[in-house]
């Protein structure tokens, strides 16, 4: 009976069936079936929080016509993709430039950087957003520092970089704090990849920008674009620092449906609810989109 | 040589200022008595505002709730992410790579438009508003990243320190207690902090789930940054970054140190 339980243990480890997959599945289906049902029910009218149920499509056509909560949902759509995309791409930007130069044989550098970059990702997003706007702000550090240097003289001649309407304070904090995280992975996968490639190419004369172009880029960007994506998604669904760092109009989505939910007037709960359902549909279809694209490219 | 040295100087410039400077920012705001435009440097510091907001009883309890909250999420997300993830890195599975996106794909739903709905769900069960809900909730963001992180980690594991193990005659029970935990350890450590990490920062998670009294210190931020006390919002900040921020060193020293299961078994 051992001998039996042994030999069949020499194929597959004990305890890592389906089985031990259940309750991780068990409880994310529930939290996230829970959470969508709820409000896709009272988006279409059922469980309405006064009166009597009147299921139909009536909170979306409000919440696109701009009924009732006068809100410009079309605009806020359209500045949380600009401010998401803007925002990653920067990011990546940041993360490739870092993770090019971390990629040296330099052992304290590495640490050092890698280690300030994991600092970074424990910071909570309000926190950050704070500290941005304490530099960024007119009358902020960076005003001051321009006084100083006798670039201007009152604060308001200070370009406007937070609370503007092209949402640059957002930008800036989204592309600063996703950048050590696409970073650390870009370094990652730097890392995994063959080290004599790299002395290959450096035998055969390639500069440090063409190997970089040749070997570094090739090498990251599958990993990187699934990475850049989950940032774009994460971005879009954004509440913190588009409250602290944002204007009143244009409003990031969140900001909108966290206005609408906790309305004084009942009646735009449901168009909360349907703002919800409609972001996470666009977020779900937008990435398994993208990732059928990426592993087409692979 | 000069000139790269140069290029090395420029880069940690840019490093450190993206990095690192809000966070010295902050504290300096946090003890600085009076800053405005256009002094550079504050005319006075001390630490009364950040003491003060220390002393706060609402702080104090924010501080409190957020770890309980945190401690137990990270908890809950490791008994039900360590076998998950033991699976999808060391078993046969069927449809591994999609069971592993659809457990993992939550991370990105608007956090809001889950948080709504269960607002309204715990509502309807009488317990919105407890410590209770707002860990369940949670789970939503933790499990995922406890998940991806333990199971990229254990992919390195070498099954046949069990197997060696079920061969000299040990049972599942003592082979995962004996063997996978106490080589696990390093692992399940890392991704522990890292989903403490992940609990500490969630706000619309928090701020719907408990239903306005579960207040953590990033609640208590953004509740005070519309408030006008520049120094006090910049202290309140700077202590509810104290938490992750030992969690995280934590987590790179664990990292650093190699891990036991290198190696095929002796």
């Amino acid at each position: 009976m051992a001998a039996k339980r042994g030999r069949r243990a020499l194929m597959r480890a004990p305890l890592a069936g389906r089985l031990a997959l259940a309750p991780a599945m068990v409880v994310m289906g529930l939290l996230v079936a829970v959470g969508l049902g709820y409000a896709v029910a009272q988006s279409l009218g059922m469980l309405p929080l006064t009166g009597e149920p009147a299921v139909g499509l009536d909170s979306y056509r409000a919440l696109a016509g701009g009924e009732g909560g006068a809100v410009d949902v079309w605009a806020s759509a359209a500045f949380t993709l600009w401010v998401s995309v803007a925002s990653t791409i920067l990011a990546l930007a940041l993360a490739l430039a870092a993770a090019g130069w971390i990629d040296r044989p330099a052992g304290r550098r590495r640490r050092g950087a890698t280690g300030v970059m994991h600092i970074n990702l424990a910071i909570p997003h309000v926190v950050w957003a704070i500290g941005l706007l304490i530099i960024l702000s007119q009358g902020g550090l960076l005003s001051r520092v321009a006084a100083a240097i006798g670039l201007i003289s009152e604060p308001s001649e200070f370009p406007l970089l937070v609370r503007d309407p092209l949402g640059i304070g957002i930008i800036l904090h989204y592309a600063t704090k996703e950048a050590p995280f696409l970073a650390l992975i870009a370094y990652a996968l730097i890392r995994a990849r063959p080290r004599e490639l790299d002395a290959t190419a450096r035998s055969l004369g390639a500069t440090g920008l063409r190997r970089f172009r040749m070997l570094t880029l090739p090498t990251v960007l599958p990993g990187l674009a699934i990475a850049g994506a989950l940032v774009i998604a994460f971005v879009f669904g954004a509440y913190e620092a588009p409250v602290v760092l944002g204007m009143d109009s244009p409003r990031m989505l969140s900001v909108v449906g966290l206005d609408l939910f906790s309305a004084s007037d009942l009646t735009l709960r449901p168009q909360a609810m349907a703002l919800g359902v409609l972001m996470a549909a666009a977020v779900m279809v937008a990435l398994l989109a993208a990732l059928a694209v990426v592993r087409r490219w692979r | 040589m000069a000139m790269r040295r140069t290029g090395n100087a420029v880069a940690w410039g840019i490093v450190l200022l993206l990095l690192v400077v809000p966070m010295v920012v902050l504290a300096i705001q946090a003890v600085a008595t009076g800053w405005f435009f256009p002094q550079v440097i504050p005319d006075e510091v001390g630490v009364g505002t950040l003491g003060d907001v220390i002393a706060d009883p609402a702080t104090r309890a924010a501080l409190g709730e957020g770890i309980v909250v945190s401690v137990l999420s990270t908890v809950v997300s490791m008994i039900i992410a360590i076998p998950a993830a033991r699976a999808l890195a060391l078993g046969r599975i069927r449809h591994r790579g999609a069971i592993g996106l659809a457990l993992i794909i939550p991370i990105v739903i608007p956090p809001l438009a889950i948080a709504m709905g269960l607002n309204v769900a715990l509502l309807r069960a009488g317990v919105a508003g407890t410590t209770g809900a707002v860990v369940v909730a949670h789970q939503v963001a933790t499990l995922p990243y406890a998940i991806l992180v333990l199971a990229a980690l254990l992919t390195r594991y070498d099954v046949r320190h069990e197997q060696q193990a079920l061969s000299l005659g040990a049972g599942t029970g003592r082979v995962l207690t004996r063997v996978f935990l106490p080589l696990a350890a390093p692992a399940i450590v890392v991704a522990a902090g890292i989903t403490f990490i992940v609990s500490w920062s969630q706000y619309l998670l928090t701020l719907l789930p408990g239903a306005g009294e579960v207040i953590t210190p990033p609640i208590l931020v953004l509740a005070a940054s519309s408030g006008g006390n520049p120094a006090a919002t910049a202290a309140i900040a700077l202590v509810a970054a104290i938490p992750p921020a030992v969690a995280v060193l934590l987590v790179v020293r664990m990292m650093d140190t190699p891990p036991r299961w290198a190696g095929a078994p002796a």
